[in-house]
């Protein structure tokens, strides 16, 4: 600006520097009141300075600009009005400041307690969906209960695989039947039409997973050094403290489950083991006259009905299971002592039943192909003939 | 106000009074070395290039100056001398014996001074008046046989002491009437009846005191008075000369001085209401840094003025001092005034060590002044040089060239010490008029007769005032030879007998008239210092003139002429010139009854056609 102004005071040779009242000093003090003492005074030192130079240049003499008293007093006058409009400046400047960075603290602050706030709305937030999610649990765990609340073993599978499938988003589920020796796995219902489960699964051929589940007998992950097609969970079922189900789920959403969720699946699986004993303990009593007495053999009636119930799952799991009939050649001379010569080649869950109308020994045998049926026919009938039954 | 502000606020207080105290420290002590002055104004003296192959008319004016043996007539003799030569014309000195051998012609002129007629070849000039040559009587005589040629019908008594000069009609711009008691001229004139044919110019009292008046085929001016043996005169007797032949032509050395006596000069403690009759409540210090100072500057600005002002180191009258002392007396005039008046262009000459006129006990002197004569030479030379240490310690690049005797008296004694003492300096610059009998140093523009190399520059005018005498003197040296040389005082303010009870503004507006009137009516005057006035008025003395005329042309020529160089041109009426911008230079018209012009010369030679006829 100063350049500008020196330049028009040249070109057009006003000679402006030389008045005592002039633009320049006026620009010089505005300079001050602008921008503070130091401009201010810079300013000051650059009018000086052309002051001196144009007085030199126009032949004038410099000595009188500081020996000529009213010269040197215009001189210091605007000097110190520019000191002084500079210090005020500055002092304004400075308070401005101040004044600025306390703002800029309170904005800080002010920051600070909104994040804090928002930190406590999104905790409470938080926590109301905790407690919501809690009282969703708890109202989860009650449909559970209730849900699982059935009087057959059966029933309570199959409505597990539902919960499992509706709840817990699972698919691909099934659900073994581990043997006494825990050698061997055998399929009681599976959710799929795929032939992703076998009917049996020997555990010394099965995966490391399933190794290392029978070895902690706890639910277990699949984890990263599993074989892909092992599958996602397995969860005991456990009947009188000992392993009796195993369930097998191939795909579960696990990201999209919380913690809840997890824990409800836990308290689920370990309902089902007292559920199913459960109702294995109410079956057994009501069908306690469903049997011979003294055996565990059903009545023809009885056992008709679990034929039923056994098309039922073949219908609707896919699950086969063949019935076999034994025609007796005598009158048995005790139920009891036959019931312990099969048993002991049966499975758990066949069925055995006696029909003495007609002298016939029933077996219901779930899960088995028709395909093994004269295998198993005939293997039961030479046990049976080779104990003289 | 916030700490860090009040610290720097102090720190600013601080350093202001630090940078406030170091300038007062070095203004005062050592400044002005590191600071010099500017340098005295150099100024051109350019001279014309000539040109021999310019063209010259058939006539040249030609004045002869008729000496006598008369008091009155020698007297006249040499002031008319002066005149017609600082005018450049070409004057020639005869007897009267020799007079009636010169040819009559339109563009010759005789002068007869005194009044001695018994000597004078009448017969001889009345056939050259009546062939058409122009005569002039310079002083009143009494004697009936040249009343033929004279005009003269009837003659009176003797009357001294007539007061006053009245124009019948205007001859040069500015003349101003003077009347009783006005004593600049007082005339011994004689009582005479005048044809009608007669045409008065000048009168005084009633008595006519120049008239022209025709004789056959030429003109006579007659001067019935005794007036003509002063300087004041010169200029008007010059321009009348000039109402006689077909064309006249003058020179103008066209300069313009403005002396300041007494400055730089320490200055009087008090205050000017207590010493002065200008009523101001401060110092005379204060008052004459800002208030007479800034009129001054003011003056030389608005009407074209540079000051040449006249130090002196002291106004004790003993010679006591020692060199740091009287340097220590100057500091502030010398720094203050010495230094402004040389920025502004002027230039700083010498009054001396003192205010004691350098005259000694047997050189004359006005004993009302009570000065102390110097004992002798070297007396004065010591003070001289104890001056200029004082000069030179506050302008070491510089040199005096001027001196101006305090009081303007000053004696041969004083002009062989200043010639010894000071041998770089070129003028004295004293009176024009004055009485040399009590000790005024009266000069004529010429070197001086001991001394080649100085040269003595008088000074015309001086003070305040309008008196109507002052400006007639003005305004005749500016018709002899366009000069103006002014001085004033600038005590004179704070000196009641000097002041007149006038103050400060009173004072300063009869200047403010003067110059304004002399730029206004004299615009081809050009201001100078002294030293560079000298120089040019040097120059156009030692110029060779060359005029001549035909019928209708008037030839300017000249060689070593100033540039520019200027002219009056005076024509009988009826004639005129073409005005305007010329190759030559300028033509413009003055204010006179008859034609009179100014031309100013920018080339050597000027061939001016004359329009119209002489009626």
């Amino acid at each position: 600006m100063f350049a500008l102004l020196i330049g028009i005071d040249l070109f057009f040779s006003l000679g402006t520097i030389q008045n005592e009242l002039n633009l320049f000093y006026v620009a010089a003090i505005l300079f001050a009141l602008r921008y503070g003492t130091i401009f201010g005074l810079i300013s000051f030192g650059i009018l000086l300075l052309y002051k001196v130079l144009y007085t030199g240049l126009m032949g004038g003499d410099i000595f009188l600009l500081f020996y000529d008293t009213n010269s040197l007093l215009t001189l210091f006058y605007y000097f110190a009005i520019t000191v002084i409009v500079g210090l005020f400046s500055t002092s304004f400047r400075e308070r401005y400041e101040i004044s600025q960075f306390r703002n800029e603290e309170l904005k800080d602050e002010n920051t600070y307690l909104k994040e804090t706030v928002d930190l406590l709305n999104t905790s409470q937030t938080t926590l109301r969906q905790k407690l919501l999610q809690s009282e969703y649990s708890l109202n989860q765990l009650y449909e559970l209960a209730v849900s699982l609340d059935l009087p057959h073993p059966e029933l309570i599978r199959s409505e597990t695989i539902r919960l499992l499938k509706k709840t817990f988003l699972a698919s691909d589920v099934a659900i073994y039947h581990v043997d006494r020796s825990q050698k061997s796995m055998r399929l009681l219902i599976r959710q799929t039409d795929k032939k992703e489960f076998p009917q049996t699964i020997f555990l010394d051929e099965a995966s490391s997973m399933f190794k290392r589940f029978f070895q902690v007998q706890e639910t277990t992950l699949r984890q990263l050094d599993d074989e892909d097609t092992d599958p996602m969970l397995l969860a005991p079922i456990i009947v009188d403290g000992t392993t009796r189900e195993v369930v097998v789920i191939k795909r579960l959403p696990l990201r999209k489950l919380t913690t809840d969720d997890l824990h409800v699946l836990n308290i689920l699986f370990s309902w089902i083991g007292t559920r199913i004993q459960n109702a294995e303990n109410l079956i057994r009593k009501e069908q306690h006259e469903k049997m011979h007495k003294g055996t565990s053999f059903y009545k023809k009636t009885a056992f008709i009905e679990l034929v039923a119930i056994q098309e039922q799952k073949k219908i609707h799991h896919g699950q086969p299971y063949i019935v076999l009939e034994y025609p007796l050649g005598y009158e048995p001379v005790s139920l009891e002592s036959i019931e312990a010569i099969v048993h002991s080649y049966l499975r758990e869950i066949d069925v055995v039943g006696y029909d003495p109308d007609e002298n016939k020994l029933l077996l219901l045998l779930p899960g088995t192909s028709e395909e093994h049926r004269q295998r198993i026919y005939d293997r039961i009938e030479g046990i049976l003939i080779q104990k003289g039954v | 106000m916030e700490k860090r502000t009040v610290i720097s606020f102090s720190l600013f207080i601080v350093l202001f009074l630090v940078v406030v105290g170091a300038i007062q420290y070095l203004r005062i002590h050592s400044l002005h070395t590191l600071l010099p002055n500017v340098a005295e104004q150099q100024m051109n003296i350019d001279q014309l290039k000539s040109d021999a192959s310019a063209k010259a008319g058939e006539h040249q004016l030609q004045v002869y100056l008729v000496r006598d043996e008369g008091d009155l007539a020698v007297e006249t003799a040499d002031n008319l001398l002066y005149g017609l030569q600082y005018a450049k014309l070409d004057v020639r000195e005869v007897n009267p014996g020799a007079v009636g051998s010169i040819a009559p012609s339109p563009y010759t002129i005789i002068i007869f001074t005194g009044e001695d007629t018994t000597r004078w070849p009448f017969v001889e000039m009345k056939r050259y008046v009546e062939q058409g040559g122009n005569l002039v009587f310079a002083n009143r005589f009494k004697d009936p046989a040249w009343n033929a040629l004279t005009g003269i019908e009837e003659i009176g008594e003797y009357v001294p002491d007539v007061y006053g000069l009245n124009f019948e009609e205007s001859i040069f711009p500015g003349y101003v009437d003077l009347n009783p008691p006005d004593d600049l001229f007082v005339h011994s004139v004689v009582d005479f009846a005048i044809a009608d044919e007669a045409n008065v110019m000048l009168s005084a009292e009633g008595f006519p005191i120049l008239w022209e008046y025709e004789v056959g085929e030429g003109n006579v001016l007659y001067w019935n008075t005794t007036i003509t043996n002063q300087k004041m005169i010169r200029g008007l007797f010059v321009q009348t000369l000039g109402t006689m032949p077909p064309a006249f032509v003058t020179a103008q050395a066209a300069i313009k001085l403005m002396y300041i006596d007494d400055f730089p000069a320490p200055v009087m403690d008090g205050k000017m209401k207590d010493v002065s009759s200008t009523p101001l409540d401060k110092s005379v210090k204060d008052f004459f840094a800002e208030d007479w100072w800034e009129d001054m500057v003011d003056l030389a600005k608005d009407d074209d003025l540079i000051y040449t002002g006249a130090m002196i180191g002291t106004y004790e009258e003993e010679m006591e001092l020692v060199d740091e002392q009287l340097i220590k007396r100057g500091e502030f005039p010398m720094l203050y005034f010495g230094r402004k008046l040389i920025a502004h262009g002027g230039e700083i000459g010498l009054h001396g060590y003192n205010h004691q006129s350098l005259v000694t006990a047997d050189e004359p002197i006005d004993p009302t002044y009570g000065y102390i004569p110097w004992q002798d030479k070297d007396e004065m030379k010591r003070s001289l040089l104890q001056a200029e240490s004082v000069f030179e310690n506050y302008f070491p690049a510089e040199t005096l060239k001027s001196y101006v005797p305090p009081s303007n008296a000053l004696n041969r004694t004083g002009v062989d010490a200043i010639a010894e003492a000071l041998p770089e300096l070129r003028t004295i610059a004293s009176l024009y008029t004055g009485e040399p009998e009590s000790g005024d140093f009266v000069q004529e523009f010429e070197f001086d007769a001991t001394h080649p190399n100085l040269y003595h520059f008088p000074r015309v005018t001086s003070d305040y005032g309008e008196e109507r005498g002052s400006i007639f003197q003005i305004v005749d040296a500016i018709a002899n030879l366009g000069v103006f040389s002014h001085f004033i005082h600038p005590d004179d303010v704070i000196d009641p007998d000097r002041a007149f009870g006038r103050d400060w503004d009173t004072m300063f507006a009869s200047l403010r008239k003067i110059v304004h009137d002399v730029k206004d009516q004299y615009p081809h005057l050009e201001a100078y210092t002294q030293h560079y006035a000298t120089e040019k008025m040097i120059t156009y003395q030692q110029a060779d003139l060359n005029v001549t005329f035909d019928e209708s042309t008037v030839y300017l020529a000249g060689e070593g002429l100033v540039n520019p160089s200027h002219f009056t041109i005076r024509l009988k009426p009826g004639q005129s010139l073409e005005t305007g911008e010329f190759d030559f230079g300028t033509v413009e018209q003055w204010e006179a009854d008859r034609p009179l012009y100014l031309v100013k010369l920018t080339s050597a030679n000027a061939e001016i056609a004359i329009k119209g006829e002489a009626q």
